[in-house]
């Protein structure tokens, strides 16, 4: 009898320290959410914030929409690049990397994983800056999709192998050549986590600021042409962060907002895409 | 324990040799897992390969499709005669081959497509023209079975079927590709006792079109379905050997071997 309540009681504290845990990495994140709704909120919703460009302290109105467009081109163009190029990698890894190339590709996308994301944007201000001689967004989506690149490349192996071998089995005992059943049958089976990892790249690349800042250098005024400087959110952030204005650091504060809901909404829409393939 | 394959010590009126192993040793890497194994599988007949697990059935059956030819360093040696061409020569066109030897898998394994598009993959991949894709889907679900259950929802995922109707659909599948050999690999051992049944009578009525060759752990099975039986057992070093093959009757009622005898009537295994 003494035993069982030893139990219980062992049950009860466990699942107490196991709820601790849970919460001691919840809160963080629900603080931060938090201030950064509250902090956000005002500015967002202040007039002219998604319609207007950046305006200097002391012009009434202003907003972001610049740096809207700017995140928009420079992650739009970043896929482009990235998504056909990271996602084909991705299918040559889980059916024909089994070898000693595939495993070299493994490590070198290992090893892009742990750079620090500044490093890309020396790299892309090296070939790209430096030779054209200005900062332009598409140096910056150079530097995002080499970035983006190994995430959507282990997305894409991970949901491939995940793919039931029976299924590539069957295919290929009807006759079907090895690559018409990759394509065919494989492919189709994993798109749900290959959008998922394409769209769950685009969001980290949305949010990163270090690799623009000798890039795509930002810019106040809205413009559209790639070869030029352009603005992003992550930089408002970090320029108007910096300003000794207060409406201007609450314009920081709803961009990071909006960035947040980016990356949130991407989260969800690909739960949302997966879960309908599935069925 | 040695059986002369150029005379099957089957004699039937219509004994016309589909398959015909000869001294086909089987090898992963330097492991034996087959020791020379002789099986004559006649035409428009049903095989049964019966054993305890281990004893190479299944990795016997993957050898008549080159199945294995996806594991590196698998190997076979021997022949093997399909209509008299050796299919283990590597000149022999794998695709070709699993185009007239269909397979049928010990899992339900249909594509996350439709139910259409399932039976129309083989076809679609070999170029048919649509009206031809379309007549041999039909005439495939109907050899199954299956047309009168999913005739109307052809274009509804194939993964809503139940386990006995995907396993029928996969059936269909292989039948689209317009084999002459039907290979099963455990077919029903994933399913109830009702789709089992199912499966078996389809057997009794494709196999006067097709040779089938089937593995199965039931032992019940392989006497209510097949012509002939093969028995094999795992010798001293691990490798499959055949032990017995003769008509199902025979090895059923009258075995010649001790362990035949033995396994027929549940000693072990």
């Amino acid at each position: 009898m003494s035993r069982l309540i030893v139990r219980i009681a062992l049950d009860r504290i466990v699942t107490a320290l196991i709820a601790i845990a849970v919460a001691l990495a919840a809160i963080p994140v629900l603080v931060l959410l938090l201030f950064v709704v509250i902090k956000g909120l005002p500015g967002m919703l202040a007039p002219g914030f998604f319609t207007q460009s950046f305006h200097p302290y002391g012009i009434p109105g202003g907003g972001v929409l610049n740096a809207i467009v700017g995140t928009v081109e420079i992650v739009g163009i970043a896929s482009v690049i990235a998504v056909p190029v990271g996602s084909m990698v991705g299918i040559f890894l889980s059916e024909y990397g089994r070898n000693s190339l595939g495993n070299t590709v493994r490590f070198v996308s290992d090893v892009l994983t742990g750079l620090p994301s500044i490093a890309f944007g020396i790299f892309a201000y090296t070939i790209l800056v430096a030779t054209l001689g200005h900062f332009s967004a598409i140096s910056a989506s150079v530097a995002l999709a080499v970035l983006m690149l190994p995430v959507i490349l282990r997305a894409t192996e991970t949901a491939m192998i995940l793919v039931p071998h029976s299924l590539r089995e069957a295919g290929l005992a009807l006759g079907a050549p090895r690559w018409r059943v990759t394509l065919e049958v494989v492919v189709p089976a994993a798109l749900g986590g290959i959008v998922t990892g394409a769209l769950l790249a685009m969001a980290r690349a949305a949010g990163e600021t270090a690799p623009l800042l000798f890039t795509a250098l930002g810019n106040d005024y809205l413009q559209l042409d790639p070869l030029r400087p352009m603005g992003a959110l992550a930089l408002t952030v970090y320029r108007n962060a910096l300003l000794p204005y207060t409406s201007l650091q609450d314009q920081a504060w709803a961009a990071a907002l909006l960035l947040v809901l980016i990356v949130g909404l991407t989260n969800v829409l690909a739960r949302i895409y997966v879960r309908r393939i599935q069925r | 324990m040695q059986i002369e394959t150029a005379a099957p010590q089957v004699q039937d009126a219509d004994n016309e040799i589909k398959l015909d192993a000869r001294h086909v040793n089987f090898f992963y890497g330097d492991f034996e897992v087959l020791h020379d194994i002789s099986l004559a599988m006649q035409a428009r007949k049903i095989t049964a390969l019966i054993g305890p697990s281990g004893s190479g059935k299944t990795t016997f059956l993957r050898i008549l499709n080159r199945m294995y030819d996806l594991v590196p360093t698998a190997r076979a040696t021997g022949e093997v005669l399909l209509d008299g061409h050796n299919i283990l020569d590597p000149d022999t066109d794998v695709i070709q081959l699993r185009r007239r030897v269909g397979m049928l898998f010990q899992r339900p394994n249909p594509f996350p497509k439709s139910i259409y598009d399932n039976v129309a993959y083989g076809p679609h991949f070999l170029g048919w023209q649509k009206e031809r894709i379309k007549e041999v889907v039909e005439q495939s679900l109907k050899d199954t079975g299956l047309w009168e259950e999913v005739k109307n929802r052809l274009h509804k995922s194939a993964l809503n079927l139940s386990g006995g109707q995907q396993q029928r659909l996969c059936l269909a599948r292989a039948l689209a590709v317009e084999p002459d050999v039907i290979l099963m690999d455990e077919p029903a051992s994933a399913l109830d006792p009702i789709a089992t049944l199912r499966i078996e009578e389809l057997m009794h009525e494709l196999k006067s079109r097709y040779t089938i060759v089937i593995v199965t752990h039931n032992m019940q099975q392989a006497a209510r379905v097949s012509d002939h039986t093969a028995f094999m057992l795992m010798n001293t070093k691990r490798a499959g050997e055949l032990i017995e093959f003769g008509p199902t009757d025979d090895i059923f009622n009258r075995p010649k071997d001790s362990r035949t005898e033995d396994y027929i009537t549940g000693r072990f295994g």
